[in-house]
């Protein structure tokens, strides 16, 4: 109930906020040329959406955000648990990740287009560097977070490294992981944006691009109408999912 | 005393080696990549002659200048709306809407607005910032102790004192840990700002290292920006470690 009233709150919020930008820009207080008229922004999504290109652009980004998201989730995932249960790794390689982290992901693009050239793959591989760690340090710090009673379970039980992992060590993890996973979602947005503008390939990031150096304002704002529904719909998802997994644990 | 774990620097040095015997050998001549030699010769060439320190320099103004603007005014907002609830829940909404927009994205639209140069990269930097400084400071508020907040009421504090003499001291520690997190968003964004257009500081100087091909100095300002990126890092961390433990010294 109260969550219902909180949705509420939040429309009409968000409609006030649509408002005071219609009305600063009919009153002419800030240049058209700056901020379009959110109706102008609307009309230029519906045209994109019904003739133009903007679907595939919009489809392109969903679609390399959520690979590059899977792949790094799932990489993250695998060396998460094997730097987590295997203390030799844990002692050699966990420090020299403590190196690669703070590097902005970014910063990694010349070098991808180096190996890569402007294609896809550089995309990706640039993805998966930038939001991996998210990930891949919430596995770690889940795994390490394990009761030792469990420990000694898994240990009476004779259990395998792998159905331990399975049965114990992983369902564990699964509150950090989710909340890794939904840190790496971001990330992967923000970087698939960069590649796109960086590349000009299509999608969302080349999109914004284009639309302001044709002094295009209104498809320039269309792009970031797309871009937060798209990151606020992908976290809202990832936030019911977790409050779903999680609901035994209340 | 602890024994010193050698194992990471095994690692360290397999990774060079491996980077070595990948390009080193002269059978590949390569005009993207090259070998670990070069670059650190590239390295130490732009530290002794002032470029690493130039780019840095203007790079870390525009990260630290964004980060006190974004950060400031959220921590204000953030202050303010954690303790006035109605305020945070008509916030909520245009903050949740407006926070996933990746901030790279708005470069075009500020290089329109302001040209390219410091105050663009300020605004990027300064918007990236400010939604995760609203929210953070508004949870750190929010668990301040309710039998704080009672004190301040039984002591009948206005709003303004009870900010100052029990909220913010409260939550100084919480706002370490959130300066640790925005700082490294602040530099992450500001290279990234320089690498997709603005001419100034190490994202631009390692894009055109990259696009007139000279690997070594390319890879020699990947390594200067993630040196950076390390120190920031500590520091914070260095700074968590001393309000933590200034907090601890003077239990109640």
């Amino acid at each position: 109930m109260a969550h219902d009233k909180n949705i509420f709150i939040n429309i009409i919020s968000i409609g006030v906020v649509i408002l005071i930008w219609y009305l600063v820009t009919a009153f002419g207080l800030v240049s058209r040329i700056f901020v379009p008229s959110p109706i102008s922004v609307y009309n230029k999504l519906v045209a994109g959406f019904t003739e133009g290109m903007l679907l595939r652009q919009t489809l392109s980004t969903v679609f390399s955000m959520l690979v590059g998201w899977l792949a790094c989730s799932f990489l993250g995932i695998i060396i998460g648990s094997i730097i987590g249960i295997w203390p030799l790794a844990r002692q050699s390689v966990a420090p020299v990740l403590e190196i690669f982290r703070p590097m902005p992901p970014a910063a990694v693009i010349p070098l991808a287009i180096a190996i890569f050239g402007l294609t896809r793959e550089m995309s990706l591989s640039v993805i998966i560097f930038g939001a991996i760690w998210p990930a891949l340090l919430a596995t770690v710090h889940g795994f390490s977070a394990i009761e030792p009673r469990l420990q000694e379970v898994g240990r009476a039980l004779n259990m395998s490294p792998l159905s331990f992992i399975w049965k114990i060590a992983l369902p564990n993890a699964t509150p950090d992981i989710i909340a890794g996973m939904r840190l790496s979602m971001v990330i992967s947005l923000v970087l698939v944006v960069i590649t796109d503008m960086i590349t000009g390939q299509v999608g969302l990031g080349s999109l914004v691009v284009l639309a302001s150096r044709t002094f295009d304002m209104p498809g320039l704002f269309a792009g970031f109408a797309l871009l937060s529904v798209i990151g606020f719909t992908s976290n809202a998802a990832l936030q019911a999912v977790e409050r779903r997994l999680l609901s035994y644990r209340t | 005393m602890k024994k010193l774990n050698y194992r990471p620097f095994v690692v360290i040095g397999g990774l060079l080696l491996a980077w070595q015997f990948a390009l080193g050998d002269g059978s590949v001549v390569s005009d993207t990549l090259a070998p670990p030699g070069p670059v650190f010769l590239a390295l130490g060439r732009m530290i002794l002659d002032g470029t690493a320190l130039h780019a840095s320099y203007e790079t870390l103004t525009a990260a630290l200048l964004g980060l006190l603007l974004g950060g400031g005014i959220g921590t204000l907002i953030g202050i303010v709306s954690g303790m006035m609830k109605p305020l945070a829940l008509a916030i909520r909404g245009p903050v949740e809407v407006l926070r996933p927009l990746p901030a790279i994205a708005l470069v075009p639209l500020m290089t329109i607005a302001f040209g390219l140069g410091l105050p663009m990269e300020v605004y990027v930097v300064a918007f990236a910032v400010f939604w995760p400084s609203i929210i953070l400071t508004q949870h750190a508020v929010r668990n301040v102790e309710a039998q704080l907040m009672e004190v301040a009421s039984v002591l009948e504090l206005s709003r303004i004192a009870s900010i100052q003499k029990i909220v913010l001291p409260a939550i100084v520690p919480r706002l370490v840990v959130m300066l640790r997190f925005t700082a490294a968003i602040a530099l992450l964004i500001a290279v990234t700002v320089e690498l997709v257009s603005n001419p100034r500081g190490l994202g631009h100087e390692m894009m055109v290292a990259s696009e007139s091909f000279v690997p070594d100095r390319m890879l020699a300002f990947l390594i200067v920006i993630t040196a950076i990126g390390w120190c920031l890092n500590w520091t914070m961390l260095r700074a968590e470690h001393y309000v933590t433990s200034s907090a601890q010294a003077f239990p109640e």
